[in-house]
C-alpha cells in the first residue's frame, strides 16, 4: 500500500480505491467487445423502453423494438440484451430471420443493482446499433455473493 | 413437463404479424444461490427457446440467468396464412417444454 492509499485510508476514502469489493459497473467498450469485435455501434433504430426506477431488481418488466423494413436485404438479425453489472452480462439473445415482420420483444429481467442496460441489435448489413438506458434499483436481485 | 401458458393475438389483415406471448413456470436457478445447507443450488435455467411456424423456424431466444423466474416473453411472427405456430424449449436439467397453437386467420 502506497502513500497515497494510506493517507485516503486514514480519510476515510480508502473503499474509493479497493477495486472489486462490490460489483463493479463494466465500462461500455469492454462490455460490448465479446458481442461486437472490433466493429463500430451506433446509436439508433433500436428503443429500448425500460422504467427509470426498479422496485424489484428480480423482476424489471423491458420491451425493446428496432426499426428495419424486414426485407430480405435489409432486416435485423439478431438482437442482444447486455447489463453492465450481473456476473453475467448476457441476459439474453434473440435471432429473427427475415420472415419476422417486426422486431418487438417484451420480457422480464433481474437486474444486480443499479446500473445501464443495453440493447444491441445486429443488422443483416453486419452492422451493430444500440440503445441504453439507465435503471435505478431498490432492491437489487443479488445474483453473486457480494 | 413444464407448465406454461401460451397467448396469441392473431394478425389482423393487411398485417401479418401474430403476437406471441409466453409465461414458463420455471425458477432460472442462477447458480448463485445456496438453499438453506449452504450448499450450492446448481444453475438450471432455460437456455433455448424456439419458435416454428409451419415447421419452419421463425424465432430463437437464448436465456440465461439474467432472465426472471417464470420467465416471460413475447414476440412477433409473421403469418401470412392459417398455420400451427410450435414454441419448444429446453432448460439445463436437460428437461424440455413444448406449447402448440393453431393460428387461424380471417379471411
Amino acid at each position: 500500500m502506497n502513500l497515497r492509499r494510506r493517507l485516503l485510508w486514514a480519510l476515510g476514502l480508502g473503499w474509493s480505491t479497493t477495486p472489486a469489493l462490490f460489483a463493479q459497473h463494466v465500462p461500455q467498450e469492454e462490455l460490448l467487445q465479446p458481442f461486437v469485435g472490433g466493429n463500430a455501434v451506433q446509436k439508433g433504430r433500436v428503443t429500448l423502453d425500460i422504467a427509470r426506477l426498479a422496485d424489484n431488481g428480480f423482476n424489471v418488466p423491458l420491451k425493446v423494438s428496432v426499426a428495419s423494413p424486414m426485407t430480405a436485404q435489409d432486416h435485423v438479425q439478431r438482437l442482444l440484451l447486455l447489463s453492465n453489472r450481473n456476473p453475467r452480462p448476457l441476459m439474453a439473445a434473440f435471432e429473427f430471420g427475415p420472415s419476422s415482420d417486426q422486431v418487438l420483444i417484451s420480457t422480464r429481467v433481474r437486474l444486480g443493482g443499479s446500473q445501464t442496460v443495453y440493447a444491441l441489435a445486429q443488422t443483416s448489413d453486419g452492422r451493430w446499433w444500440l440503445d441504453t438506458a439507465e435503471v435505478e434499483v431498490t432492491e437489487s436481485a443479488c445474483l453473486d455473493q457480494t | 413437463m413444464m407448465h406454461s401458458r401460451l397467448q396469441i393475438i392473431p394478425a389482423k389483415p393487411p398485417s401479418q404479424m401474430t403476437t406471441v406471448r409466453l409465461l414458463i413456470r420455471h425458477p432460472m436457478e442462477t447458480g448463485f444461490r445456496f438453499d438453506v445447507n449452504g450448499s450450492a443450488v446448481p444453475k438450471n435455467v432455460i437456455h433455448t427457446l424456439s419458435a416454428y411456424f409451419e415447421g419452419k423456424q421463425v424465432f430463437k431466444a437464448t436465456l440465461g440467468s439474467g432472465i426472471s423466474a417464470d420467465p416471460f416473453l413475447e414476440f412477433q411472427v409473421r403469418t401470412p396464412q392459417s398455420g400451427e405456430l410450435v414454441l419448444q424449449w429446453q432448460d439445463d436439467a436437460g428437461e424440455t417444454g413444448e406449447a402448440k397453437a393453431r393460428i387461424s386467420l380471417p379471411n
